[in-house]
């Protein structure tokens, strides 16, 4: 319902304010539709899209399973299904299941938090467009014959060059890693918006419990997808470079990708279950009639549930050699993650025991959940112990549970939640004739394929085989598993009739039709680009709200923030603690430069692609650029001190504030960033004490000068940042420690080239060199960086965009270059180290 | 705080992981590296125990009113599940054998 529907009586300053606000905030048509950097738009695009890799990813689930229905089929030779089979599960992980959690979460979480938007539109929209030409690399892989065919986790030494000399891999590599960018930028932008920009009077404890899941999702990613980052770096530059991180004749060690993958791959399922577990946390409770029930244990769950996940990674790997002992500690560890698993189910099941459960098509897909889910759980726990895992890895078992766990954590929950939030996307009531027929095709369609694989599995079928012999008795059981998948396609198909059905033909509906608690349903439906014409106080429990009685008198304005001014758009950011409103902060306006400079970014991945790499540099180059010349338009060019925000309350501007979004965004950018140096750290010290092949024939050199040259000049780096600071503060020129910083960083990298082109063993000659160099060229990277954030800050000030109270840039900058000096003293430390540990290698068993 | 339980319970696992894994590499008697680990293990489950009596017994700011209160038992009940999680998922394995 549009504003001009309100009652009579405040239509007048309702539309009046509606017009001014949708003005700003509005996205233009035409061509203008692609400068988009709307929260509804950009997430809307990534669920389109991500159901689009989705359909494209069960085609190919489906073409697996026509080649497997009867034995010697010749449906697909062995090359093609290895490509099929590998782009299923590559697209469904990487371009549906993420993708998808991430359109949920940038479409819901500023809306269910009382906000406008996220904190950093352009980010939210670079993110999307980075997603969509990662994923178009790799469907255009596919359509020419040249996919990924290695299996979704492209085991070394299977994705080695030797073993696979073609472009497969490498597409795999910078396609994925090209999406994971999406990830990570997204991960900090939830971070940082869910911290800092909830509605005013929102403390943690108000929080709806879907933020605290976004919240910890969240920070999972920005630890999670690191380790998935460097080690596709380092298989990619070992494809392209010959440096051998994975290749035990020289010193490498492919079970090294294997800590490197599951350190990602584990908590990934996690990640995904833990969005949809919040989507079920708010829908139960609308459907019970009552609030969820153990709010905070439920919190606590969530809490351990993500630390868990990252601590049983290894039981990806009982079968690889490693001793019993370690491995208990894995198997135990992969048993004790159900516990919070289970706190959760049954908080949702009190909830539903302590109401009046209704009955509608979300209930049946949250009823297919449970069901699905809690097999998976348990096939779950029967792989947790080792001897039951050493009989069933790498069997039709596995396929079986991780379907389940991954069928029902997230396909599930995700149709219960398309038709319990689709009357907020369309604003049009659900039509439940194909509903309900779609449901019970895709469940026992479902069950049916992969139910019986379990069974398959467990009478020997190994996975990722493309045919087998009649004799195995496996012949009926694939068949059936086959007829099942197809039934749950046509329920799916009939899911997307419906869908469109409901688009041309369902009726218009009341807001709030489900008599909602929750602060999405107290705005206009469809949502308007601004969301909330005022922004809400929030009192009590945010998930326990009078959502359709709210939603009137924010439309007039009697919120926070009820007006338009400057043509800025405006939102409040908060105490991260109490949820008190702190700084007005003023958003990006749409700009085409998010398309740009995920164009650019596509350019230097290509090119990385076809081995043209003097013309990735000079992208790579033209992305940093684009990202300088971004933060020319970006704060406010003078001081304003503060203004009225409503209510009676003044603020000054975000550009003036002690902790503005973007320095927690810097924050937790570092928090990723740090787990990658501490991966490439744990990279270099695990092969030093697993890989086959150490010590290396010659023993590696010291080279004092240059590495004292480098740490001395990143120190000086970090002294010319701190009095560019003090500068700025005290209203002088900074321009003289600008220069002293950048010069010290120019010195840093002149000396960490130096120590790379000293080197021994050479980089391409044993793992230990080609470590110590990643070590090395990780320093000398962000020392660049640095050199761009001074650049920036010459620029911004030059524009008036700096000020004695507007510094933020240079505490960015001071925050960058003091990280870079201490990983800089300690990767140094760690190479000039590496004699002795060659050394004491010698008193091995 | 709300992280800090299961920190000390990665720690814990970090820890242990490593040691038994120098301690194989460089062939450490098994009473010595069975020690060490119990010693690991130990000192961070006291550390853990530590930090719940501390948390359960302090009360927080009259500033922060109910929130405070919330984050509290949040904190308390993440102390308490990390201890559980770091002597379940650590100590049964120290009766195994060491490095087979």
């Amino acid at each position: 319902m549009s504003p001009a529907m309100e009652g009579s009586t405040h239509a007048s300053p309702a539309l009046r304010l509606h017009r001014q606000l949708a003005e700003i905030w509005g996205t233009g048509p035409g061509l203008q539709r692609l400068a988009a950097v709307n929260h509804s738009v950009i997430g809307l695009r990534f669920m389109v899209t991500a159901f689009a890799f989705f359909a494209i990813g069960g085609v190919l689930g489906m073409l697996t399973r026509v080649q497997l229905a009867t034995p010697q089929a010749r449906f697909m030779d062995v090359e093609t299904y290895n490509q099929v089979f590998t782009m299923h599960g590559s697209m469904m992980l990487f371009l549906f299941a993420i993708p998808m959690l991430e359109g949920i979460a940038v479409y819901l979480t500023p809306k269910m938090l009382g906000t406008r938007d996220f904190a950093f539109p352009r980010l939210t929209a670079y993110g999307y467009w980075c997603y969509l030409f990662g994923g178009a690399i790799l469907t255009a892989a596919l359509v020419a014959g040249v996919a990924p065919d290695g299996g979704w986790f492209m085991y070394t030494p299977l994705s080695s060059k030797v073993f696979t000399p073609g472009i497969n891999a490498d597409i795999w590599l910078l396609g994925v890693t090209f999406v994971e960018i999406s990830a990570l930028t997204l991960a900090v932008e939830i971070i940082v918006s869910v911290l800092t920009m909830r509605a005013p009077g929102m403390s943690l404890d108000r929080m709806p419990i879907f933020g605290w899941y976004m919240l910890v999702t969240a920070l999972m990613m920005v630890v999670a997808f690191p380790p998935l980052i460097l080690g596709s770096i380092l298989l990619e530059t070992e494809r392209a470079f010959g440096l051998p991180f994975f290749d035990p004749t020289r010193g490498g060690d492919p079970l090294l990708w294997q800590h490197l993958f599951w350190l990602f791959g584990h908590p990934d399922v996690y990640i995904i279950f833990l969005p949809m577990a919040g989507l079920l946390s708010t829908m139960i409770p609308v459907f019970a009639g009552t609030p969820l029930v153990g709010y905070r244990a439920v919190v606590v769950a969530i809490i351990g549930l993500a630390f868990v996940s990252f601590g049983i990674w290894v039981h990806h790997m009982f079968t690889v050699g490693i001793p019993h002992l370690a491995l208990a500690f894995f198997s135990a560890g992969s048993a004790i993650v159900a516990v919070p698993t289970a706190v959760q189910l049954f908080a949702w099941l009190a909830t539903l025991a302590q109401g009046r459960p209704r009955w509608n098509v979300p209930m049946l897909y949250i009823f297919g959940f449970f069901s699905t889910f809690v097999i998976g759980g348990l096939t779950g726990v029967m792989l947790a112990m080792v001897p039951f895992d050493w009989q069933a890895h790498d069997t039709y078992f596995v396929v079986a549970h991780f379907h389940y766990v991954v069928g029902g954590a997230l396909a599930f929950p995700m149709l219960a939640a398309l038709y319990y939030w689709l009357p907020l996307l369309t604003g049009r009531k659900a039509v439940h004739g194909l509903s309900i027929p779609a449901f019970w095709l895709i469940f026992v369609g479902f069950n049916m394929t992969f139910f019986l694989m379990h069974l398959v599995g467990l009478l020997g079928m190994p996975r990722r085989i493309y045919t087998y012999s009649a004799i195995e008795n496996w012949t009926w059981l694939n068949l059936l598993s086959s007829v099942g998948g197809f039934v749950m396609t046509i329920g799916f198909a009939l899911v997307v009739i419906d869908l469109i059905a409901q688009l041309r033909f369902g009726r218009r509906v009341r807001r709030d039709p489900w008599d909602a608690a929750t602060l999405e349903w107290a705005m206009p439906i469809p949502p308007t680009a601004y969301a909330f014409a005022s922004l809400p106080s929030i009192e009590a429990r945010a998930d326990r709200i009078a959502a359709g009685a709210l939603a009137p008198s924010l439309a007039r304005g009697e919120g926070y923030l009820g007006f338009a001014r400057n043509g800025w758009q405006e939102t409040l950011g908060v105490n991260m603690t109490t949820g008190a409103p702190e700084q007005l902060i003023v958003l990006a306006r749409q700009t085409y430069l998010p398309l740009w400079t995920a164009l650019s970014t596509g350019a230097a991945v290509l090119s990385m692609l076809f081995h043209f790499y003097l013309g990735a540099l000079a992208m790579a180059l033209v992305t940093a650029g684009l990202f300088v010349l971004a933060g020319q338009s970006a704060g406010l060019a003078r001081d304003y001190g503060p203004m009225p925000v409503g209510r009676g309350v003044s603020l000054a501007p975000h550009t003036e504030s002690a902790d503005p979004p973007a320095w927690w965004a810097l924050i937790f950018a570092l928090v990723a960033d740090g787990t990658l140096f501490t991966s490439l750290v744990f990279g270099l010290l695990y092969l030093w004490i697993s890989a086959p092949n150490w010590p290396p024939a010659g023993r590696p050199e010291t080279h004092l000068l240059p590495a004292l040259t480098s740490v001395a000049a990143l120190v000086v780096a970090a002294i010319g940042a701190r009095g560019a600071l003090r500068s700025v503060a005290a209203g002088r020129p900074p321009e003289r420690w600008i220069a002293l910083a950048a010069l010290g960083l120019i010195a840093a990298i002149a000396g960490i080239v130096v120590l790379i082109g000293n080197v021994v063993p050479r980089p391409n000659v044993h793992a230990l060199g080609a470590t110590a160099a990643a070590v090395l060229a990780f320093v000398a990277l962000h020392a660049a960086i640095g050199l761009l954030f001074l650049l920036s800050n010459l620029l911004r000030r030059r524009s008036g965009l700096v000020s004695a109270l507007r510094r933020v840039d240079f505490r960015l900058s001071r925050l960058w270059i003091d990280y870079t000096t201490i990983t800089g003293a300690l990767a140094i430390g760690l190479v000039l180290a590496l004699p002795a540990l060659v050394d004491i290698l010698g008193m091995r068993a | 705080m709300l992280g800090l339980g299961f920190c000390i319970w990665a720690s814990a696992l970090v820890v242990a992981y490593v040691l038994h894994s120098v301690g194989c590499t460089f062939a450490w008697p098994t009473g010595a590296l069975r020690l060490s680990l119990t010693l690991a293990i130990l000192a961070h489950l006291a550390l853990l125990a530590g930090l719940w009596g501390a948390y359960a017994r302090a009360r927080s700011g009259p500033e922060l009113g109910q929130t405070g209160s919330f984050l509290r038992w949040v904190v308390v009940w993440t102390l308490i599940a990390a201890f559980v999680t770091t002597a379940f998922t650590l100590l049964p394995a120290l009766f195994l054998t060491t490095c087979t």
